[in-house]
Order: structure tokens, then sequence, then C-alpha cells
């Protein structure tokens, strides 16, 4: 098998099971590849020994006539806050470094059982806080289409290691986009499932009610399978079927407004793609998203800057200045703002459920207004631009999280650049198969994943910004 | 929250137990925000009845979205 980087989970787990590559030589190769793409600084730690002995321990028990599940054999990493007992979860801080966990996460211990082996721990924004890949600790994490450019965050190192082909699949989390906005930024999909689908136990905690956790994955059935890994319930059982029972909403305000060119265009060439799937395309009007995200910001901020209370008064100097900034923010609201917002989150979500998500299936949007940012133009270290970089970045996900729907992205296209163009299908709670459905059958009938990969980046320079 | 009122909550909250060492810059974009986050309020609630917030509490979206 010439390239296994190609493969996405389920083709890997198919070649695995069926003996045509053994896990070692599939965990060995994403290994190589991790090193040979090494500069993109996707990986705080690469755990080589431990990966090759379960792969070994795989391999012993296939020989046996022993499958351990439908990920039997396939590497994957994971965003460096998911715990594993006495294992470092370093949160992408100085103040988590060393903190080793003394409990497992469960979502862990189901990839585990499911026969997934783990090869190391991703880079991410500081404590999950930033859409760009910048981490003033860690360095940046770079995006393997075009190193200049952003891999998007928070869960930078999930989207860079996927995008890369290292690994087909990397859990991450999702507050604000940090799932989708990599994912769609380094070319690979992504799922943000409903709010509060999946535990958040053993975790690194952000905002207790807008946090999700996700895959970043090489294709849509890839996330089908990993969600029935995680739910065992089952996300494939849907797939390959055509769109015909589908109607599929474009939002006529919002998502639609102030796009860059390329984005509009390969929207367009979405709609008319899906609507070749047999799905009825329309037009859809939808309420007033422009606040939502602005609305996001007075419960994650608040609920963060409670978890962080005690080491902003002691440990102040040890986070990054937009970091310390944006939880000084947190601290400063009211507590009958932040009752507020909760209480307009739902009224705005039902306004959702009764309008448009009745005629609609999903609507379908682009993940963000512009291509791939370039980082040296958002590098805004907690100056006064910080707030516009980052509102422009996430305009069109940060809604989403506030009203708890769950979203799918994969690529949609490709920029003048050669960057990534994501699209977004947004569903309705708890009905992410729909979307994985509609995502694979769009990918089926696209190539945008099967594009080839521009060479690794050179080695050198890779903590800088 | 007029304008007046809000610099004085902000002085409060600074003299009061939770005692960070903020500089002056981020004492003014917390200012900002504030100031930003109020008018966010007002905008967003201005349409609403007020007996729709008596009647609605904070935990009714989690009713919502789970399964």
């Amino acid at each position: 098998m010439s390239d296994l980087g190609e493969l996405d989970a389920v083709g890997l787990a198919d070649a695995i099971v069926s003996g045509a590559i053994s896990a070692e030589a599939a965990v060995s190769a994403a290994i190589a590849r991790a090193k040979l793409f090494a500069g993109l600084n996707a990986f705080v730690a690469i755990e080589e020994d431990r990966a090759l002995e379960v792969a070994a321990a795989c391999d012993r028990a296939r020989a046996a006539g022993r499958l351990l599940g439908p990920l039997h054999g396939v590497p994957v990493a994971h965003k460096d806050m998911f715990y594993r007992r006495v294992r470092v979860s370093g949160c992408g801080s100085r103040i988590r470094q060393s903190h080793a966990a003394e409990r497992d996460n469960p979502l862990l211990l189901q990839l585990d059982a499911a026969g997934a082996i783990d090869i190391g721990r991703l880079h991410m924004a500081e404590f999950a806080m930033g859409p760009t890949g910048h981490n003033a600790h860690l360095g940046r994490c770079r995006n393997p289409w075009m190193t200049d450019a952003i891999s998007g965050g928070s869960s930078s190192g999930s989207g860079a290691a996927v995008g890369a082909r290292i690994v087909p699949v990397a859990l991450g989390s999702d507050t604000g986009g940090s799932v989708r906005l990599p994912a769609a930024f380094c070319g690979a999909a992504g799922l943000k499932p409903t709010q509060y689908r999946l535990p958040g136990e053993a975790m690194m905690p952000l905002s207790e009610s807008l946090d999700t956790v996700g895959p970043v994955a090489r294709s849509s059935r890839d996330v089908a399978r990993v969600m029935a890994v995680l739910t065992g319930e089952p996300f494939e059982a849907g797939l390959g079927e055509r769109l015909a029972d589908l109607t599929i909403g474009v939002p006529t305000s919002y998502y639609v407004e102030q796009l860059e060119a390329p984005v509009s265009a390969a929207l367009e060439q979405a709609r008319r793609q899906f609507a070749e799937l047999g799905a009825q395309v329309v037009d859809v009007a939808i309420p007033d998203h422009q606040d939502h995200a602005a609305l996001a910001g007075l419960i994650w901020a608040p609920e963060a800057a409670a978890l962080h209370l005690p080491w902003l008064r002691d440990r102040s100097g040890d986070y990054s200045e937009q970091v310390r900034n944006r939880l000084l923010h947190g601290l400063s609201i009211p507590a009958t703002s932040y009752i507020r917002a909760r209480q307009l989150r739902s009224l705005h979500l039902r306004e959702m459920l009764d309008g448009p998500l009745v005629r609609c299936d999903m609507l379908l949007t682009p993940i963000c207004r512009t291509g791939v940012p370039l980082a040296d133009d958002v590098n805004s270290q907690g100056g006064p631009d910080l707030d516009r970089v980052i509102s422009d970045i996430s305009a069109l996900t940060r809604t989403v999280s506030y009203l708890g729907l769950p979203a799918l992205t994969t690529p949609m296209g490709f920029d003048p650049r050669g960057l990534p163009i994501g699209l977004q299908l947004i569903g309705r709670p708890n009905d992410e198969a729909t979307l994985i459905r509609a995502g694979h059958a769009f990918e089926r009938a696209t190539d945008w994943l099967a594009r080839p990969l521009s060479p690794p980046p050179p080695l050198n320079d890779r903590r800088s910004a | 929250m007029g304008e007046k009122s809000k610099a004085t909550w902000v002085g409060e909250w600074g003299a009061s137990g939770q005692c960070l060492d903020v500089d002056a810059a981020a004492w003014r974009g917390i200012a900002q925000h504030l100031r930003d986050d109020a008018d966010l309020l007002a905008r967003v609630t201005r349409s609403i009845d007020p007996d729709v917030f008596f009647e609605t509490p904070p935990g009714r979206f989690d009713r919502l979205v789970r399964k």
C-alpha cells in the first residue's frame, strides 16, 4: 500500500482487518509522517513507544482471531486537554504544563476499546481560548496547505494533524468554533455535536454551557464511525442514501452577508451540488443572528473566569496577555447579564426550532466569511484588534454554539491561494446523523478531500509566530 | 445602568476583595466591554415583554436540547 495517509479511518481499519497492512505498520507510518511534518508544530508530544506497544498487541489480537472494534489499529491523536491518568495534559498553557490527570477521559477509553491507537497529544490554543492557532507558550501551529496561513483553533493540532494526513481522526473541543474552524481551515471534516450530546468529564473545562467535544476527521464517514463508537448509536446506517428526502435551507441573511468572492462562489457551487444529489435546496429567512456571538460571550466568559479565578489571583503572569484580558472581562460581567443571556439563549433557540428548522432539515452556510487568514494578519496578542480578529473568524460558528445546535463542516472548494474553503451544515438538536449523511454524500460527489497536499514545511523555526 | 453608575461599579469591583493586579489599559478595555455588553442587552431585550423573562428560567435551554 503506497500512502497510508491517503486513507480515512474507515479505509485504514478495513485494510488492517483484511490483513493488507498491520496495525504496527499503520502506527509507524503515522509517527513517521508526524516527524516529517514536525514543522507544522501540530504535536505537543508523540508517544511512540506506548503506541507501538499497543499496535503490536492489536496485531497479536487479530492473529488470534479477535478484533478489538471498528477502529482496530487506527492511529489517532487528540487535543492536549483530554485527560489520561498519570499522563500530562498541558491545555496549551504554562499553568498546566506539568499537570498529570488523576482520571481517564471516558471518550478516550471508548476509542481505546474500539481499537484506536493514541499516538500523542496535539497543539491547542492556551486553555482553548483562541481561533487562530497562535500560542504564546507553544509557538504557532501551522496550516498544512500553506504554512503562512493559520491552522485555526482552538483545536489547532487536531486540524493540522488530520489535514496533513498524519492521523485520520483527532478529538477536539468546540465552544465557539474550535473543532469546525481548524477542520475547515486545514481541509478536513469536523463535527460539533449538539450541546451536551457527549460527556465533558475528565477534560479541561472552558464553559460548561457551551463546551462540546467533537471529532476532526478525514471524512464524514469517519465522523460517523467515531460518533458510533462514542455514543453506541448507528451513525453509519444511513450513509450512502440519496438526499431526496432532505430540505436544505440557505439563509437569506447574516450567513451570506459580506462573503469574500471565492467563499460566495464555493457556496453557490455547493448549493448546486446538493440539489444534484436530490435534496430540495431553498432560500430560507432566519431570525436575526447578528447579536448571537456577543451573547455567547456573556455566557462563556464569566463561566471561564470563575474556573480561572484562583490562577488569575496567584499566577496572573503565567497567562498570555490575550487570554488574561479575556478572562478579566469575564470576571467583570454581572451575574444578571449572564443569566439574561442564558434566558435569551432558549428564546433564540425556540425561534429557530419553530421557524427555519421546521421547514428545513438543515441549513447550509460557509464556515467563515473570508478565506483562511494569514498568521501575520491576525496575530494580535491581546491588543485592541483582538476582539475584531476573533469575531471576524468565528462570526458564523459562535452563533451556532450559542444556539447549541449540531454543525458539520467539510471542504466545498479551494481558493486561488490553494487554501480550503469549508461549508457548514447546521441541524436540529441531536440530529447529527442527518448532517453526516449529507456531508458524506457531498464528499462522494466532489473530490475536495482527495486534493494532493503540498510537501511538508521545513523543520526550523517551528516555535516562531 | 447609566454611564456614571457603570464607571462607579467598575471602580468598586476593582477595590473589592477580587483585587487583581490589572493595569490601566486592561481596565479601560474592561470598561469598554461593560458598556458594549449593556448596550447589547438593552438592544436585544427592547422588544421582549418582561413577563417572558419572568417565565423563562435559564435552565430551559437544557431541556430543549437534551435527548
